[in-house]
């Protein structure tokens, strides 16, 4: 069983996006994004595909995973090192011969740049800092050069970079807003993370450094791209499987995440496996009970969710738990999920005072949302997970 | 799962040391193929992933998950070993083991390291020449004068050096990964998140109260495995790791989770004969008769899987710890055996218990007290301790894999038990009160007098012939089956005047006949004098006259049962002076008749033995299982 159920997705394992991919190039375009969606719906593979595209688009890309830096200057040279001038200009030089979007696209670079690649340009980086004449200078170099320099787990760095220098923070911020946002450049940012970006700025009133970028929310996947997944899947498994599985197993899962499909997916080839060993049977169909069955079994693992509830217990302040607890068992009743105002009217007994109940409710979603119980799409609050939701409603549901 | 023989006529080959069967890591490697069995499904996964993992794509990491004695140990070794006998397998990759010490790193730097130099080993136990092993122990020499913040990054190039140049790939078998990911992280003075009641704006969340971690190893971790071609991480924890379920850590829904769940009764089946296979038993001279009288002795008295199944709870180390037992067959000791191995285990469990702080040990040891699950307002009403301090003392040894939360007998709410039921029995022989210890004793003893019975029916039977009161006592019991009480009331008389012409009333020969006649009758007094000396007899420890008597009130259960009057012995060993000998007998006749919630709620020892008895009472659920 190859296909991932907790690491990136490439090459042939890569599944779906079509629609995404062809939006992304076209925004950037004239965009920088940042790229956000909650955990495990595929945002590293997405980046990782975005490279592997680039070329073809016209752009030469690179991805920089800041997951393990703590310091602006380690930073900065990363991406010294990740961009050397010899590979931009090789690239360059193959792009200009071939022909199609790549071509195009350096030729309309070269015609928006008299000066040339790398001329006319300002670099600003805060002139205080002890960082900021290596920041110039990959300014300077990588203004106006046909690149695209993806950041995958930005957040993650720039919250310890909070935690640590927040003065130092605001000063990175605002010099890759500058630089963002100076005339003529050519280059393109688009910045990931596992731990939301936009709400991380929120949480530390910093959004004002990003209201430049394009923010593209990825979705789970359509249910006709995770069908053809599941059967794509269970073909490279050389498993048969009832016409009815795929459908049925998606229906299932509910929230599309990649990652939840694969896990039930994988839950359930072991369950067939199982079964065939206890009938004494090989290579059998997979059935829509083996579904069932994979489904029970994630939910049978106590230990998958358990540590959902204590940390509930943990980090809500007591006087606020009954209202989380309260509106986790409503939306876990509820697979379609439920809106603002019927959650509101669910709270009533908690806070009977209307204004009191809105505020309450709003944070008490955003922290939910924050920390990837509930998520809000089109306007309806739904269990991110759909183990979860039932490990929670068998057990936390009243 | 069919387990096959070692050899038709290979003798058994018996281990140096008793204590080699519960450890994994002395097992050679024809112990560990030949004992291996029950985990084979995990291992098939395992190696089929590594079969059908493209070259150019980051393996998936897979993380086994169990309580102690569960076989992860086993399933790591067996997998090290099932990938080097394996041509194919071995020319694409290498397993690496690690000594346990080197669980516990401070740093990337460190781990990278040990990775290395567990690459050096295995190489010095293969064919590689010298010269390269010599290169690499160089390299990885020069590496510790290198900047601590420089080593990991070095490290892991050598590492990745070695794989391309090779066209091998390292699957780094972990066995205690939630120990080396504890041990990344660092405490630093940052603060956790925490909801208030004045945060009305999601800016007001920035609130904090425990102090967060420095996991910045963690993630480059993460990122290495998510990106390395040539790393597979098969790990091993004995508790879910909180990280993979938390959303803003590393690791959050990074491995693939395989729960090893406890034996099923095939599997422990499987185990045994395996075990008996390689560590033989006794009478057999060979693996393969040594497995055949397995096989025979599981096959005719399958309740006694049962029981050992909850005596063990389906842990494989349990099992092969009490696999002894099994060996022995009836004519060995069982008690003394029992306390054999308890003596064996004292080593390991003390050292587990001191090794705790005074309030979690105090926590543990009213878990185990209590020995069925018990809910946290009773350990914390036991211990003196106020709930909340119990519930966070919990938390912790849930942690260590020391307890587990369980169902609470009769309800559908959760309590706390010892996650290894024979450490459970290890305090309780040797730490609780003499009342405890001596219910632990009698389960030992139930088990031994329970198999005994069986060869002493026979000789009970033998005394039944035509002519003498005996023979009035079956007829009367066939009758009754025919549903001709009135004959049968006559009969049971004729037999109890019989019994008083010759004197036998005060005798112990007669106290069978006259419990079960005298129970018919409705002489409840008389009977009951007849149970107390029945029951006084068994209970007296373990000479030849209380093994009789224990298996006269074993046959006197049954057939009470079957004339219809179960309940009304039950209700006349309510009544014994000795009614906690009797329990599990009355469980099982209240169960037989339809009440089974009296026993359901029944301390697990004792419901282990009202199940034996219930099986004799309804066979049917002998072939269940």
């Amino acid at each position: 069983m190859s296909f991932p159920v907790g690491t990136t997705a490439e090459g042939t394992q890569f599944f779906g996006r079509a629609r995404e991919l062809c939006d992304f190039w076209d925004l950037l375009d004239s965009n920088h994004v940042v790229l956000s969606g909650p955990r495990r719906l595929g945002k590293t593979s997405l980046l990782k595909r975005l490279v592997k595209d680039a070329p073809a688009q016209g752009w030469h890309a690179v991805l920089v995973d800041l997951q393990g830096h703590s310091r602006i200057e380690d930073v900065l040279a990363e991406l010294e090192r990740s961009l050397p001038n010899s590979k931009i200009t090789g690239w360059l030089a193959a792009a200009r011969k071939s022909v199609g979007r790549a071509a195009e696209r350096i030729k309309k670079v070269e015609l928006k740049m008299p000066g040339g690649f790398g001329g006319a340009l300002d670099p600003q980086a805060p002139p205080t800092t002890a960082w900021s004449a290596q920041a110039r200078q990959l300014q300077t170099r990588l203004s106006a050069q046909p690149v695209l320099i993806l950041i995958d787990e930005f957040s993650v760095f720039l919250e310890k970079l909070i935690n640590k220098d927040r003065e130092g923070a605001e000063h990175l911020l605002g010099w890759l807003r500058t630089w963002r946002c100076a005339n003529n450049i050519q280059c393109r940012f688009v910045f990931s993370g596992s731990i939301g970006i936009n709400s991380l700025l929120t949480r530390h009133k910093l959004t004002t450094y990003f209201n430049d970028c394009h923010d593209f929310r990825l979705q789970p996947f359509s249910r006709a791209e995770a069908m053809a997944m599941v059967r794509a899947e269970l073909e490279s498994e050389a498993r048969l499987s009832a016409p009815e599985v795929p459908e049925y197993l998606c229906a299932r899962v509910g929230w599309l995440s990649p990652f939840y499909v694969n896990l039930l997916l994988l839950e359930s080839l072991r369950a067939v496996r199982d079964r065939e060993a206890e009938q004494g049977l090989q290579a059998t169909p997979m059935q829509v009970g083996d579904v069932d069955d994979g489904y029970q079994r994630l939910l049978a693992v106590r230990s998958r969710f358990i540590h959902w509830a204590q940390r509930l217990e943990r980090d809500v302040a007591p006087q606020e738990l009954p209202l989380v607890l309260k509106v986790l068992a409503c939306v876990a009743g509820k697979p379609e999920g439920l809106s603002h105002k019927q959650l509101q009217a669910r709270l009533h007994a908690i806070e009977p005072e209307p204004d009191a109940r809105a505020r309450r409710l709003e944070s008490a979603l955003w922290q939910l949302e924050e920390d990837g119980y509930l998520s809000t799409d089109g306007g309806r609050v739904q269990f991110l997970s759909f183990l979860l939701r039932d490990y929670w409603q068998s057990n936390h549901g009243r | 799962m069919a387990v096959e023989p070692v050899s038709e006529t290979e003798p058994v080959r018996r281990p140096t040391g008793t204590t080699v069967k519960y450890n994994p890591h002395l097992w050679t490697d024809d112990e560990l193929r030949d004992i291996f069995v029950v985990r084979q499904a995990q291992l098939d996964e395992l190696l089929d992933r590594m079969r059908s993992t493209p070259a150019d794509a980051a393996p998936q990491a897979t993380l086994f998950v169990g309580a102690r004695g569960m076989g992860k140990t086993t399933l790591l070794r067996r997998l090290a070993l099932a990938v080097r006998e394996d041509a194919e397998l071995a020319r694409d990759w290498l397993p690496l083991s690690f000594p346990e010490e080197q669980y516990t790193v401070s740093g990337l730097g460190e781990l990278w390291r040990n990775v290395l130099d567990a690459l050096i080993d295995a190489l010095e136990r293969s064919a590689a020449s010298r010269a390269e092993i010599a290169e690499l122990d160089r390299k990885a020499h020069e590496l510790a004068a290198a900047a601590p913040a420089a080593q990991a990054g070095l490290a892991l190039a050598l590492i990745n050096h070695w794989c391309q140049q090779h066209q091998r790939r390292l699957v780094l078998l972990i066995d205690s990964t939630d120990l080396l990911l504890e041990g990344l992280k660092k405490s630093t003075r940052a603060p956790a998140k925490k909801l208030t009641k004045a945060a009305s704006a999601p800016a007001s969340h920035a609130s904090h109260a425990a102090p967060a971690v420095d996991d910045s190893a963690l993630w480059q971790l993460r990122q290495t495995l998510l990106e390395s071609k040539h790393l597979m991480w098969v790990g091993a924890s004995y508790q879910s790791l909180e990280s993979h379920h938390a959303y803003d850590q590393a690791f959050h829904d990074f491995f693939d989770l395989i729960d090893l769940r406890p034996l099923s009764l095939d599997d422990m089946r499987d185990a045994l004969v395996a075990l008996a296979g390689r560590f033989g038993m006794r009478g057999a001279e060979t693996s393969a008769q040594s497995m055949l009288a397995m096989q025979n002795a599981l096959a005719a008295r399958p309740e006694r899987l049962l029981a050992l199944r909850a005596i063990t709870g389906g842990n494989p180390r349990t099992t092969a710890i009490l696999y002894d037992l099994f060996a022995a067959g009836a004519d060995g000791d069982l008690h003394s055996d029992l306390r054999g191995l308890l003596d064996l285990m004292t080593p390991l469990y003390k050292a587990r218990m001191e090794q705790l702080p005074e309030q979690p040990r105090k926590v543990l040891a009213h878990v185990m007290e209590a020995w069925d699950p018990i809910a946290l307002r009773d350990l914390a009403q036991a211990a003196g301790i106020a709930s909340s301090t119990v519930s966070s003392q919990l938390v912790r040894l849930e942690q260590d894999g020391l307890v587990q939360k369980a169902t609470l007998s009769g309800t559908r709410r959760s309590g706390y038990q010892v996650a290894e039921r024979f450490f459970n029995i290890w305090f309780l022989m040797r730490h609780a009160p003499r009342r405890v210890r001596q219910r632990l004793t009698w389960l030992v003893e139930f088990m031994r007098l329970w198999y005994r019975a069986d060869e002493l029916e026979g000789a009970i039977g033998e005394r039944i012939e035509p002519g003498n009161p005996y023979a009035w006592d079956q007829q009367g019991r066939l009758l009754v089956g025919l549903g001709r009480h009135d004959e049968a009331s006559a009969l049971f008389r004729r037999s109890v005047d019989a019994m008083a012409g010759q004197g036998l009333e005060v005798s112990e020969k007669g106290s069978p006949l006259l419990l079960q006649a005298h129970l018919w009758l409705g002489n409840g007094d008389l009977a009951l004098q007849h149970l107390d000396r029945l029951a006084r007899t068994a209970s007296t420890g373990s000479s030849s006259g209380s093994e009789e008597a224990f298996a006269v009130i074993r046959v006197q259960v049954f057939e009470c049962h079957q004339m219809g009057i179960g309940i009304r012995l039950a209700e006349l060993m309510a009544r014994s002076e000795l009614a906690d000998f009797l329990l599990p007998y009355q469980l099982a006749l209240h169960a037989a008749a339809g009440s089974d919630g009296p026993m359901m709620n029944a301390a697990a020892e004792i419901q282990v033995m009202a199940k034996a008895v219930l099986l004799d009472l309804v066979p049917a659920q002998k072939s269940q299982g």
